[in-house]
């Protein structure tokens, strides 16, 4: 599987407080003609910093010229879950190929996790990858690890990397998936318990006396 | 009265199974999956409108209560409460308490919003992809026509029955039928159906006036004569619903009716003993 890196050691991670800016490209457009001041934070050393930019904006550009700055908020975001996803893949395969053994089920776990914690690196901006992640999940809910064959694991694999490739630009897009999820007959359904019948089942000699 | 099922079977999927199928107990959807893997199903436009009132609005409804109240479990044991559930509504939300009794999702607002979401939109989805076709809409009913593509709010209005429809034309034009379901020495063998029998005093007023069948109250009740009537001749009615036993072979229709969970679990049971044996 091909690795992808972040650009940059991003320490993790200076936090721009931009107050609602989105990217660093809106950060320059909206300091262009005013005077403007913005604080950040370098985490790993838990140190703060207000700067004062005035109509220029030259310090800004001397910070934002630096490649790590370059990305918006969203593109980190979105690199490091599709590297986490990447590794969920990674588990998939360590799943797939040890079917039939107690090693299967650490596998799906860590896999599980991984889906898990992708969630973290998403945002209501990436509506169509939070709604395919959730069928994924729970595709995997809903059937044993035991129970799973190989070409089920591989259809799962795949949604993911649709995920991954941004392939995801609307509703049908991500019904796609589950149609082809279905397709290996993985039920993304959660199944009613049988305390939902048990009405039903004094009722099923349903007869007037 | 036929009795006999032919070899191959046009099946024709009953809201009962529609449900069954998607949230139902395990048992229950292996049950229906085998069923009807190799032969081609039909639905009606109506039982897609019975799908939507009981399945896309149940889940829409506690989509909403999830985003109001302070947790999914919160959200749940309110909507449990609240709802005067019917026997499929119920199935539907047995399936999403234990969705949302999972660990990942018991107190994860947002993760809870998104599985309801792909369930609203893939259950409408699957509808489509587990039926070969629609057959002749007769019922001609709006609410049928409800979707989600402008939204919950716009779909909760177009969902909402104001009997504005032309239900009472449909009666009418099939007179005949109801005058045979509705026949007294032909209805005897079935006044043990239970199902059958709560509905045949309405069956009898719409004969009488054909108005009477289009009330919003009226219309939900006389719903499985409807669907009935609207099975072509060729396609077997599949379903869970008693009262289809007495409604099909009067219209001449047949009918086969899937096991229920307790039937199934003691055929499992049996078949278990079997294999220990």
């Amino acid at each position: 599987m091909e690795k992808e890196e972040l650009p940059v050691e991003i320490p993790s991670i200076s936090v721009l407080k931009t107050d609602g800016l989105t990217s660093t490209r809106q950060l320059i457009d909206t300091t262009a003609n005013e005077t403007f001041s913005f604080s950040f934070k370098d985490t790993s050393s838990d140190t703060a910093e207000s700067v004062m930019i005035s109509p220029g904006w030259q310090q800004a550009i001397d910070i934002l010229r630096d490649e790590s700055y370059s990305m918006t908020i969203n593109q980190i975001r979105s690199r490091k879950r599709n590297e986490i996803l990447r590794q969920a893949i990674d588990h998939l395969q360590h799943f797939r190929e040890s079917l039939g053994t107690p090693e299967a089920a650490m596998h799906i776990h860590l896999a599980k996790k991984k889906l898990e914690e992708s969630r973290e690196f998403t945002t209501e901006e990436d509506h169509e990858v939070r709604l395919a992640l959730s069928a994924v999940e729970g595709a995997i809910r809903q059937q044993k690890w035991r129970n799973y064959k190989s070409h089920q694991i591989a259809a799962l694999q795949a949604a993911l990397q649709e995920c991954i490739d941004g392939k995801l630009h609307g509703l049908k897009d991500v019904l796609k998936i589950t149609s082809k999820l279905r397709k290996q007959d993985i039920d993304i359904f959660p199944s009613a318990p049988k305390w939902a019948y048990e009405e039903d089942d004094e009722t099923e000699s349903d007869l007037v006396p | 009265m036929r009795k006999t099922m032919k070899q191959s079977q046009t099946w024709f999927l009953e809201t009962s199974v529609h449900i069954n199928r998607l949230f139902g107990h395990p048992l229950l959807k292996w049950e229906i999956k085998a069923t009807i893997a190799t032969q081609p199903c039909y639905t009606s436009f109506f039982v897609f409108y019975e799908f939507k009132r009981r399945v896309v609005k149940t889940l829409i409804n506690l989509y909403c209560v999830i985003q109001e109240e302070e947790s999914p479990a919160d959200a749940l044991s309110y909507f449990m409460q609240a709802s005067r559930s019917i026997r499929e509504t119920k199935i539907v939300l047995g399936a999403i308490s234990a969705l949302l009794s999972q660990d990942d999702l018991r107190n994860d607002k947002r993760s809870s919003l998104d599985a309801i979401e792909i369930l609203i939109s893939d259950s409408l989805q699957d509808f489509y992809d587990s039926i070969a076709g629609f057959v002749t809409d007769q019922a001609k009913c709006p609410l049928a026509k409800a979707s989600i593509d402008k939204g919950y709010e716009e779909f909760a209005k177009q969902i909402r029955c104001e009997a504005k429809c032309s239900i009472a034309q449909f009666w009418k034009e099939n007179r005949e039928i109801l005058e045979s379901v509705t026949q007294e020495d032909l209805t005897k063998p079935h006044l043990k159906n239970r199902a059958f029998n709560d509905m045949l005093p309405l069956l009898d007023k719409v004969l009488e006036d054909c108005q009477v069948g289009q009330t919003i109250r009226n219309c939900q009740k006389l719903a499985d004569a409807i669907i009935a009537i609207e099975m072509p001749r060729k396609h077997t009615m599949l379903t869970f619903d008693r009262s289809f036993e007495s409604l099909c072979p009067l219209m001449d229709k047949e009918v086969k009716r899937l096991p229920s969970l307790s039937a199934l679990r003691q055929q499992s049971r049996d078949n278990q003993k079997q294999e220990s044996l």
